[in-house]
């Protein structure tokens, strides 16, 4: 399997191809800083695609066979070769185009995502209008979910100025953008009606309910850096539970019970 | 350390030969409250000759950490929140840097600077030796979402540093306005 023919998959955005730096001349310089790729097409490429087939012997898969001397790879004790190390770079700076929040007006099967600026993602409340409920996932991996009539599951996640970072507030769900640093993922689960994503500023964009063969909205945020990017996922009607366990939330359990002691 | 009040202004390069780089540093106090308060954020605008924002990229706050060309960056440490400014490297089109304390707009209740406590902006030089020093001065800002706390503005061929202290009614929605940001 050629590799590098692989193309980056648009859809998976908590995936991303990480390159080794070589000590090629034509790599980048120590310390500087690639500059961001703009030539990623977002059309699939046809050789992506999960595959359920088994990988042939000389194909992938881990190899507990010694690397070969002057790989340069890790471990190989190739160390006269190995580059500096190179500044830390920023995930943002190598993420695939996708269109920002006021580029488009509804988030269908066909557009399924827009990412929103450091601006966008950093100020007020991202509201959720329409969604019946809501998981999340903070940086210390603490989860938690709630509906849209109160009911909770997991651990909610506080914030230093007395707010979830996600909630529910008169009906629509919330996103604390003031600690978008603490925040590491969501799901909003629509219900029949379209969801309505709105920013600070008034900005808003609506997220088609259904597919044409019933599967339902769902609204997945995730944090790249410091960018919000939205993507709207389709999914077979089930409940909650299993939505959760589809995008692998795994409540956290609360400890804060009352066990009587002093 | 000079200490400063509204209006008033001081030469800062001309008073600190040889300053490249000024820390902007902000601090307050929050009267604690059981339920939802105001936060706080920092914001330094980018100006060019019309007094308005150069670009949208041309500010910083904690989710936008430099500017394009570097020569701005946010940082956190001592105080609640820094700034740095390498005054040698800011861009030619740049005439003033606003700074910009604002209440985020959360709707939740966002709450105001009445809650606000022992505001203060002060600057400092690469050694972290405090060269000026603004004091917000207290009084009714139950009204007050969002405060010009100062400006680092060129002049002949130096920077000088203008301590303001005027407040917005209408927050940050008014702070963009007045800088044409597109928030």
């Amino acid at each position: 399997m050629d590799h590098h023919a692989r193309r980056p998959r648009p859809d998976i955005t908590y995936l991303s191809r990480r390159i080794r730096p070589t000590s090629t001349p034509t790599g980048p310089e120590p310390g500087r800083i690639p500059a961001a790729r703009t030539d990623v097409s977002l059309s699939p490429a046809p050789s992506s695609g999960l595959s359920l087939e088994r990988p042939t012997a000389s194909s992938v898969g881990l190899s507990l066979e010694r690397p070969r001397a002057g790989t340069g790879g890790p471990g190989t004790g190739d160390r006269g070769s190995r580059p500096t190390l190179l500044a830390p770079v920023r995930d943002s700076a190598r993420l695939f185009s996708a269109p920002g929040f006021t580029d488009t007006r509804q988030l269908s099967e066909d557009a399924p995502i827009v990412r929103l600026n450091a601006r966008q993602s950093g100020i007020g409340t991202l509201l959720v209008h329409g969604a019946r409920s809501t998981a999340w996932e903070d940086i210390d991996q603490v989860t938690g979910a709630e509906n849209v009539h109160g009911e909770t599951a997991g651990v909610a996640s506080p914030t230093a100025g007395n707010r979830k970072l996600v909630a529910f507030h008169d009906g629509s769900a919330a996103v604390t953008l003031r600690h978008v640093q603490r925040f590491r993922r969501a799901i909003f689960i629509a219900q029949d009606e379209p969801l309505v994503v709105s920013l600070f500023g008034e900005a808003a964009l609506a997220v088609s309910p259904k597919t044409p063969d019933g599967k339902s909205a769902v609204l997945y945020i995730s944090r790249i850096d410091s960018l919000l990017e939205l993507r709207a996922d389709y999914v077979e009607a089930a409940d909650d539970q299993a939505i959760w366990a589809g995008f692998g939330f795994t409540m956290t359990t609360p400890t804060h019970v009352h066990t009587g002691r002093r | 350390m000079a200490s400063m009040i509204p209006g008033s202004n001081a030469a800062l390069t001309a008073e600190n030969p040889g300053l490249r780089k000024v820390l902007v540093a902000f601090g307050w106090t929050i009267t604690q409250s059981l339920g939802p308060q105001a936060e706080l954020v920092p914001m330094a605008i980018m100006c060019g000759q019309d007094g308005l924002a150069l670009s949208d990229d041309h500010l910083v706050f904690f989710n936008q950490l430099a500017t394009p060309e570097g020569s701005m960056e946010f940082v956190g440490a001592d105080d609640q929140e820094q700034i740095d400014v390498d005054l040698a490297a800011v861009p030619e089109d740049v005439r003033k840097i606003a700074f910009v304390v604002y209440v985020d707009p959360d709707l939740r209740g966002p709450g105001n600077f009445g809650a606000v406590k022992n505001a203060y902006v002060r600057l400092a030089d690469e050694t972290h030796r405090e060269l000026l020093r603004f004091d917000i001065p207290s009084g009714n800002q139950m009204q007050v979402k969002a405060m010009l706390f100062g400006e680092l503005y060129r002049h002949s061929g130096g920077w000088k540093f203008r301590a303001i202290g005027q407040g917005y009614q209408n927050g940050l929605a008014g702070v963009a306005a007045d800088y044409k940001l597109a928030l």
